[in-house]
């Protein structure tokens, strides 16, 4: 077992997931949903989220046969040291992937928008720093940190929308079916692997006070990111219109350029951008303690601290592969989304292997 | 303990650092913030692109108000020529002490000549560049942008740019203008294609230019800018609206139009309205105009053109009655009614026939259209932009006297 402090709960559970999915309304999740859906993105979003929240379901029956493991023992134990170790390893080159790939799309979005003279490594730098103290001091920080941080990345979303009713045209929305039922659920399917991140509860539930509450956890993060998903690409579409919506990098930044409530509510994109940052920093933070402490059971090393710092390093080398922001997108959309569908289906894997094999169950039981 | 509680302030403080962002730092005094941009078709170049750029010394105080380029007034102007806006705001950039800024750009003026041919080339560079903004106003000058920059005199404001703004505000209760006209709607209405673009058109009033009303029974919104037979007060009108097909402008709608393009587009919010005297047709009866019921747009796809019905539900307070007509009287309102609809009716088949002609939906039919429609691919399949031109439409207008003013009777000289 690796030394960390702390326990959470549910609502820290569910802030935690909903905290790692939301960071990507405001890059360009939603355009990719916009493109699968056509006008009808809401409803890939939905089929996002139903196909997300199918696969987590057998989450909470794994983790309660192996009550107070995290990702790296589970695997061990039911797939042995070889294939349990390629489970591990599988699921912490995904996290870490995203992390560095969230660290080059923050420095991106930044420079793209609103710091244009700043150099690369100074924001690579602040979301490095921000994910290193983070990870050092634990999840449970990381958690009371994002609880209290919640209205504050909620409202970064909900005030852009609200301040966007008078534009919405709901015509916009229509033809009602976009590409056709068949296409838009086969690319809410295929965008399943955009919350792939909440099997960071399966990495992380040794944290958990308790075993059951953390399916509910990640079902609650899920569907609120969902929703919210849903909620975000329909008020994108009713907008911008589903051609122009589905080819914006940062569309709900160019959204907030858009609050014109007359003379007096102009230029909110200042306060959400600062909105915003707390987010990332909260994702890039998950993403980065997850690969750390994956990596650390990984290997069977007592302290996963140690590993925080060549991690680091190895984060900031490669976010600097990409050579540009268009391919820092596509490596999201074609590689790391369908990826995350597979991480997303390692509980369910993990179960029936658990099953198959007879491992776990009453003897681990608390 | 109290070690570590300092270093974390210590920390807490060196980390506001970076907050300043140090690299994208800007001092006012080093920036010409541009409030307007006017673009028109080039001589040497593609574009002569216009810059209007504030003077915020005299535009606190001093200066006597108005546009151009005089020495007093709050707005520098200087035009380049060049392929692209970021081409002359790079040469600006050569001849300008300060650097050029497009942060506070509210207005875009596109020469008529202009819009009438390219229309949108420049369009992605305001869609695209991250100092410009998606809520300015895009205007279709009447003649050339940089003849009615250097022209205007807004008068009532020091700040042209806020002359332009509060001029849009005027739609609240003219509803001769376009609802709205910004880069935004331009852009997605293009995109979308479920309705074409119509935009803000201004022009300059030359003094003791005047032209006769366009002989409709509404005749006081019947003018495109530019010809309001009035005198004094500021040179700038902004009135009408600019249609486009696609990306081009195709032609010019006047007040009265936008009145009933409002009305058909369920966004006509109230407007003062003079209808002929249905009882002496020399005289007027004035009356406040408001949108009574949502409007309603039936489609009907089972012939071979489609068919469209219309029904525009307005009500209504009479405000003055030249005659000595009493429309109190339930028959005479009645009356009064059937007449007013009966205008506004014949207003809008005008306007529905107009906008046939030029073969460009800038009512937004499409978005009822739409809605018939299953699938995007069904509804490309459809092709409805160009089956606009034939489709069978009819708007019904109803319309009901709400209040009668202050007054009931019309005052008459005693003894009558």
């Amino acid at each position: 077992m690796i030394r960390e402090e702390g326990h959470i709960g549910l609502l820290e559970g569910a802030v935690l997931v909903y905290a790692i999915l939301s960071a990507k309304l405001f890059i360009s999740s939603p355009g990719f949903l916009i493109e699968a859906g056509g006008p009808a993105a809401w409803q890939a979003a939905l089929v996002m989220t139903a196909v997300g929240l199918l696969a987590l379901l057998p989450l909470g029956a794994l983790v309660r046969r192996f009550p107070g493991q995290g990702l790296f023992r589970i695997s061990e134990e039911v797939g042995g040291p070889f294939l349990g170790g390629l489970f591990t390893l599988y699921v912490t080159l995904w996290f870490f992937a995203n992390a560095v790939n969230g660290v080059r799309n923050f420095t991106e979005t930044y420079i793209g928008t609103v710091l244009p003279n700043t150099p690369p490594s100074v924001l690579t730098a602040t979301a490095v720093a921000c994910m290193v103290y983070a990870s050092y001091r634990g999840l449970e920080s990381i958690c009371r940190a994002t609880q209290v941080l919640l209205p504050v990345i909620l409202a970064g979303i909900l005030l852009v929308l609200v301040f966007s009713m008078p534009r919405l045209q709901i015509s916009r929305l229509y033809p009602f079916w976009g590409h056709g039922i068949m296409a838009t659920a086969a690319g809410g399917a295929y965008y399943a692997g955009m919350v792939g991140e909440a099997v960071i509860l399966l990495a992380l539930g040794y944290s958990f006070r308790e075993v059951k509450q953390v399916r509910r956890a990640g079902m609650i993060g899920v569907a609120l990111f969902g929703l919210l998903t849903a909620l975000t690409v329909a008020v994108l579409v009713m907008i911008f219109g589903a051609p122009d919506a589905a080819q914006q990098p940062f569309p709900l930044f160019n959204l907030s350029q858009l609050v014109y409530l007359g003379r007096f509510l102009q230029r909110t994109e200042a306060l959400m951008v600062m909105f915003w940052f707390f987010n990332v920093a909260v994702r890039l933070s998950l993403l980065f303690h997850a690969s750390v402490v994956s990596l650390t059971g990984l290997l069977k090393l007592p302290m996963y601290r140690p590993v925080i710092f060549p991690m680091a390093v190895l984060v900031i080398a490669t976010s600097l592969l990409p050579e540009d922001s268009l391919v820092v997108l596509r490596i999201m959309r074609d590689w790391l989304i369908p990826a995350g569908l597979g991480v997303l289906f390692v509980p369910a894997a993990l179960l029936a292997l658990a099953l198959v094999r007879g491992k776990g169950g009453q003897s681990h039981a608390t | 303990m109290r070690l570590r509680g300092l270093l974390a302030c210590l920390l807490a403080l060196l980390a506001a650092f970076p907050l300043a962002g140090c690299w994208d730092r800007s001092e006012l005094e080093e920036e010409a913030f541009v409030l307007a941009i006017g673009v028109d078709k080039g001589k040497e170049s593609l574009y002569t692109v216009t810059f209007a750029i504030a003077h915020p010394g005299k535009m606190a105080g001093g200066g006597k108000g108005g546009g151009g380029g005089g020495e007093d007034k709050p707005l520098m102007l200087t035009s380049v020529e060049a392929p692209t806006v970021a081409g002359a705001i790079s040469m600006a950039d050569t001849y300008l002490s300060r650097q050029v800024s497009l942060r506070h750009t509210k207005a875009l003026f596109i020469g008529e000549e202009l819009a009438r041919t390219s229309g949108m080339f420049t369009m992605d560079e305001f869609v695209r560049f991250r100092q410009a903004r998606r809520t300015i106003f895009y205007i279709v000058t009447k003649g050339k942008a940089v003849d009615f920059l250097k022209g205007m005199e807004p008068q009532l404001e020091k700040d042209p740019q806020r002359f332009i703004e509060q001029m849009t505000y005027n739609v609240r209760y003219t509803g001769m203008i376009p609802s709205a006209s910004q880069i935004q709607h331009f852009v997605t209405q293009v995109n979308t294609g479920y309705t074409s673009p119509i935009t803000y058109y201004a022009a300059l009033k030359e003094e003791g230019e005047e032209k006769s009303a366009k002989g409709t029974s509404l005749s006081e919104s019947g003018y495109e800018a530019g010809e309001i037979p009035r005198s004094g007060g500021p040179n700038i009108e902004l009135l009408g609206g600019a249609a486009f097909r696609g990306e081009k402008m195709v032609g010019v709608l006047n007040g009265e139009d936008m009145r009933m393009v409002l009305m058909l587009q369920d966004k006509f919010r109230r407007g003062l309205f003079s209808i002929q005297d249905p009882k002496r047709s020399d005289l007027f009866v004035s009356m406040e105009v408001h949108q009574g019921r949502p409007l309603r747009v039936d489609v009907d796809l089972s012939g071979p053109q489609p068919r469209i019905h219309a029904t525009v539900t307005l009500e209504g307070e009479l405000l003055s009655v030249q005659s000595d007509t009493d429309y109190t009287e339930p028959e005479l309102q009645a009356q009064l009614e059937h007449a007013t609809v009966g205008a506004i009716e014949a207003r809008m088949i005008t306007l529905i026939r107009k906008t046939q002609e030029w073969n460009t939906d800038v009512i937004g039919f499409g978005q009822a259209m739409v809605q018939k429609f299953p699938t995007v691919a069904a509804w490309e399949d459809y092709r409805w932009p160009e089956r606009y031109q034939n489709a069978e439409i009819k708007a019904d207008v109803r319309f009901t006297l709400r209040r009668f003013g202050k007054q009931l009777s019309p005052p008459r000289p005693r003894g009558q």
